[in-house]
């Protein structure tokens, strides 16, 4: 896996088009994209920092984690692609969006992390930082621009990222069960 | 504000552990000492010992909890049993000669003979197949090994002669020879036999050398390489042939071709995959349901052979050296699992009969002699390799 391709797998786990659409067009306040930016980015780089800690604590072989992550992400992509991303009610003024949903479970899910981990095991911690962060930028930047009111592209684009995702999770499943 | 993060933890909750009883399990892989897998597959051939019977043979099957044998005889697994106790006598332990000669006079009252060539013969139903064949040559070859004795050059010459007989000439063999028409059964194969007759090939050449068995012994590596899956419709390639493992293991110093060396690269991957699955798996209801039932130790030994050969050519060939560590590791894990499930000890002696459980591997509360034949081979191929040792 190539940089460029680690850093793309993980923003089509992550899907920054399907998780700005799910706010439905209402625009985050600062506050919660600190807030929610900040704290998903924690939790993807600990889970990147600590990536073989945590398979070992789970006495899960990363080679095995591989398969699982690539159902994780192809489950997430395939739902996508079927259902368009799912709405979630967001309320800008209410004093705990920023956690749920915002941060969870817009920005930081099962299929962006099982990503990270995935590539901080096989490539670098670092890189898996690199890619959770523009990931998470990429997300935050569309929802302030309101990419959720965007029509058209809101339902359109999720999807085609999600197609990707399934792709990356087909490649995932394929290297891992290719692996000793 | 509640309500939502009530939801959300839950939600996360029961995907954790929805992906903890299916996706992510744990896997165990039991720690174990090259000695104590050695000592393993030692008392493996101690239940082979204790349950041969006067004429040679062995016992088929055992249940542990009504203490009876079951019907029922195996004579390609007669041969692969006696191979396996040569195997271990080749690696040092030559108190097993005299239960290996006893199985190995079994076969040599049972052979089959026409023109300038043997087979063994099952008695049973007087089949002449190829893998019966195969596996008592492959036993007389670790004998030859174990004991530098002679006496069976001839027949060995005789018997790879006979498993010529049904080579095809794109180096595929057929299963069977028809002692009434005199001629192969035509269109019946075993995805078995051609790997179990490459292995004896290529052991044929270690011993005799410049007699052309090795030239056999390559068109059949061509077959099993590129061909086989496909022409025998086997599911899910690479099929996870131990045989041709061992061979290309004993082959690999003559030179591979890059053919070769993708399909160890895949063999050792399917091997891989196995040993992992399999490491998730526990004997309990949950473990039965979402991963299935533990493998018997036959099964489980078979892998462990197969990664031992892949050891072997990956030693030999610089294009596969950067497989020996995953190699290792997964070796030492069927090692690990074999020896935790080996009925010994405080388990044996709770058994109806300790002596006939001792040293053996049960499944649902049998045991198959070929349980006790492959996984003896892998955990003593595995105390080889792990401590540094060559396998015999």
């Amino acid at each position: 896996m190539t940089p460029f391709l680690a850093v793309i797998a993980i923003i089509a786990a992550v899907n920054p088009f399907a998780a700005a659409a799910r706010l439905d067009g209402k625009r985050p306040p600062p506050r919660h994209i600190i807030t929610a930016g900040n704290l998903s980015l924690a939790f993807y780089a600990l889970a990147a920092t600590f990536a073989g800690d945590i398979l070992e604590a789970l006495s899960v072989e990363p080679e095995s984690f591989l398969v699982a992550a690539a159902v994780i992400i192809a489950a997430s992509g395939a739902a996508t692609l079927a259902l368009g991303p799912l709405r979630l009610h967001y309320d800008p003024a209410s004093r705990y969006a920023d956690l749920v949903p915002l941060a969870v479970p817009v920005l930081l899910g099962p299929a962006g992390l099982s990503a990270v981990i995935v590539v901080a095991t096989r490539e670098s911690a670092g890189l898996a930082i690199v890619g959770s962060l523009a990931a998470v930028v990429l997300c935050l930047g569309l929802a302030v621009a309101r990419f959720g009111a965007a029509a058209p592209l809101a339902d359109g684009l999720p999807r085609l990222l999600a197609g990707l995702a399934v792709v990356v999770a087909a490649g995932f499943a394929v290297d891992g069960i290719r692996a000793i | 504000m509640k309500r939502p993060l009530l939801l959300t933890v839950a939600a996360w909750a029961i995907g954790a552990v929805a992906l903890r009883i299916t996706l992510l399990a744990p896997q165990h892989c039991p720690a174990v000492t090259p000695s104590e897998a050695f000592d393993a597959a030692r008392l493996a051939a101690a239940w082979i010992e204790a349950n041969q019977y006067p004429d040679g043979s062995y016992v088929y099957e055992y249940s542990i909890e009504r203490d009876i044998d079951l019907p029922g005889y195996n004579v390609v697994r007669h041969a692969g049993v006696t191979m396996a106790l040569y195997q271990l006598a080749a690696a040092g332990d030559p108190s097993v000669l005299p239960t290996a000669d006893r199985g190995l006079d079994w076969m040599s009252r049972n052979l089959y003979r026409h023109a300038d060539w043997a087979a063994l013969r099952d008695p049973g139903n007087g089949s002449v197949r190829l893998g019966a064949t195969a596996l008592m040559l492959a036993s007389l070859l670790q004998r030859r090994i174990a004991t530098d004795d002679p006496r069976y050059d001839g027949l060995m010459r005789e018997l790879a002669r006979g498993m010529l007989v049904l080579q095809l000439p794109d180096g595929a063999f057929l299963n069977r020879w028809d002692p009434v028409a005199l001629q192969p059964v035509p269109g019946e194969r075993s995805k078995y036999a051609t790997g179990e007759a490459f292995w004896a090939l290529t052991l044929m050449h270690r011993i005799f050398p410049g007699e052309g068995w090795d030239a056999a012994a390559r068109r059949t590596a061509r077959y099993l390489a590129d061909d086989r899956d496909r022409i025998e419709n086997l599911n899910y390639p690479p099929w996870a042939d131990q045989w041709a493992a061992y061979g290309f293991g004993e082959m690999a110093s003559w030179g591979l071709t890059e053919s070769d060396v993708r399909y160890l690269e895949a063999l050792a991957a399917r091997f891989g995959l196995l040993v992992r699955t399999e490491s998730a798996r526990r004997d309990t209801v949950l473990s039965r349901l979402f991963r299935g039932r533990q493998a018997r130790a036959a099964g489980m030994g078979t892998w462990g052979e197969g990664l031992a050969g892949l050891r072997q050519a990956a030693d030999a060939d610089p294009r596969l050296a950067h497989l020996r560590p995953a190699i290792d590791e997964r070796l030492a894990c069927v090692a690990g699992m074999l020896r935790d499930r080996q009925v010994a000890g405080t388990r044996a002696a709770a058994a109806p009969a300790p002596v006939r459980a001792t040293g053996a591997w049960f499944t649902e509360g049998v045991t198959r002699m070929d349980d006790q034949q492959h996984a003896l081979s892998a955990l003593l191929l595995a105390s080889l390799i792990l401590s540094g040792k060559d396998p015999p």
